[in-house]
């Protein structure tokens, strides 16, 4: 038994049961979300997942010096763009007149197709020029891609996953957007050794069961069980162990999933923090993005620096469900 | 007994550099400032493939090699060697190109293709050139192709008056996913 354990005890209501079936979900989905969200509010996020959030690119600052330019030869082909008032590389694709992913602009690597959740991983971790730079668990390569871009093709970003289908891919992407200074990997990186203390800055953008991504996916809504939360978890606080032992002291790590679920983010950091002392959190923030990291839910108080993490949802941030928190090594 | 695919591994080498440098200059007629502070790395499959990596991507392959991990590609990825014949990437033409825009060198073998001409090039297809001034030749020579906003668009060589692709970005979309 980990400690916190006791978030996987779940009783269904009778409520929860009647809102799971109005909304399709499987019940312990809404149990759960009963549990985050005061009813009104879990009313409101249910129905911003239903409605869905537009897709979004990032303009690639590494061909482009101009994004306006995009920006005019994407709506001249019948595309509505707004700016996201995030990122200043960032647009919403409010109105889609044909394939985004086939344009002549993204095969010259001008834009990535990106949800905005997903672009702030890159920007909070904040690599800059001339560091050593770990994505680890990084294709298809948005975020890797992205990182290039702020550090001006500088420096050296150790991109890792382990399928070959998906390095691959992350290859592909790396080259369409002209990223330079990226070393590819295929490796677990549970079995990377050789490698301790040697990064500057670590991304660990964990594999999960993708709950966040529920606005563009309906499916998610009955795909995954509760033992799926359990065993998906299990795997992030071993991963999250791994990426810590890869970071050099004073280093900094994001830990990030595209899941809002308190069990694969709250739950594994509060996991992994009560049993070392070498790591401290460090406030997570981007202007007024976002909420604060949950400390307690269904019974459970998690470790007290979860407050300085950050969570976006849909009905809030107008994007796609995403965690982030930072850690420093000391 | 089913055999585990095997992935490349990219190691230092002169050899590479020796290719592309020729390429540059007798295809072009640039010198190897395109590819200034290079350094040239290689991996041995079936095809040899050339990446050109800056120091400290040098300095992180060679700490991968010395602890038995195998980088599967780094930097700027060159083109391939097939039958010793220098097969140039996707990734170097946009370097070509980006380099004769920033310094104002003329670079040989450019074909500049109206927007029509373009869409067809990139989906792979044959170019008909009658229109065009480039003159036709019955040599193997590669051309970097551009369009008329000067972006390229890929590689081609032209036979009997038709431009035909050897490498598009439409790869891209085609086969890289």
């Amino acid at each position: 038994m980990r400690e916190y354990d006791s978030i996987f005890e779940l009783k269904i209501s009778s409520k929860a049961l009647k809102i799971a079936s109005r909304y399709s979900y499987l019940p312990y989905m809404i149990e759960r979300y009963m549990r985050i969200f005061p009813e009104d509010e879990l009313i409101e996020f249910l129905d911003k997942v239903e409605e869905g959030v537009p897709r979004s690119i990032r303009c690639n600052t590494l061909l482009l010096e101009d994004c306006r330019l995009l920006v005019e030869r994407l709506e001249e082909r019948g595309f509505e763009l707004e700016q996201t008032g995030i990122l200043s590389y960032a647009y919403r694709v409010v109105n889609e007149s044909g394939s985004l992913g086939s344009t002549i602009e993204h095969l010259l690597g001008y834009y990535y197709i990106q949800g905005i959740g997903s672009m702030l991983t890159s920007v909070l971790l904040s690599p800059r020029e001339g560091e050593f730079v770990a994505d680890l668990a990084s294709a298809p390569g948005g975020k890797t891609t992205h990182m290039a871009q702020i550090m001006n093709n500088k420096g050296c970003i150790l991109s890792v996953d382990k399928s070959l289908a998906r390095v691959k891919k992350l290859r592909s992407n790396i080259q369409r957007m002209h990223v330079k200074n990226t070393v590819v990997l295929r490796k677990d990186i549970l079995r990377i050794t050789g490698l301790e203390e040697f990064f500057d800055k670590v991304l660990l953008d964990a594999p999960c069961t993708g709950e966040g991504l529920i606005v563009f996916k309906k499916e998610r809504k009955t795909s995954r069980t509760m033992d799926d939360l359990r065993k998906m978890s299990g795997l992030q606080i071993q991963l999250l162990e791994k990426a810590m032992e890869l970071l050099k002291p004073g280093g900094t790590l994001l830990y990030s999933t595209c899941s809002i679920a308190p069990e694969e983010n709250e739950y594994v950091l509060s996991n992994v923090l009560s049993r070392r002392d070498d790591i401290e959190v460090l406030p997570t923030r981007y202007g007024r993005v976002g909420s604060p990291g949950i400390v307690e839910y269904n019974n459970t108080v998690f470790h007290d620096d979860m407050r300085k993490c950050l969570r976006v949802y849909p009905h809030r941030d107008g994007m796609e469900g995403f965690f982030y928190c930072l850690l420093r090594k000391r | 007994m089913p055999t585990k695919k095997k992935i490349a591994t990219i190691i230092p080498c002169r050899q590479g550099e020796e290719k592309v440098k020729l390429f540059l200059e007798q295809n072009h007629g640039l010198d190897n400032k395109v590819l200034e502070e290079c350094i040239f790395y290689c991996n041995k499959m079936e095809k040899t493939e050339l990446f050109c990596v800056n120091k400290e991507e040098a300095s992180l392959i060679e700490l991968l090699l010395k602890k038995n991990l195998n980088p599967y590609n780094g930097g700027l990825y060159l083109g391939k060697i097939s039958n010793e014949r220098f097969e140039p990437s996707l990734q170097l033409g946009k370097e070509i190109i980006e380099h004769v825009r920033r310094t104002g060198i003329e670079a040989k073998r450019l074909l500049v293709l109206s927007d029509h001409q373009g869409i067809r090039f990139t989906y792979g297809k044959s170019v008909s050139l009658t229109a065009s001034r480039e003159p036709v030749t019955r040599d193997d020579s590669i051309y970097l192709v551009v369009n008329s906003r000067h972006e390229f668009l890929g590689w081609g060589v032209i036979r009997n008056g038709k431009l035909y692709s050897l490498l598009d970005i439409g790869w891209y979309l085609r086969k890289g996913g």
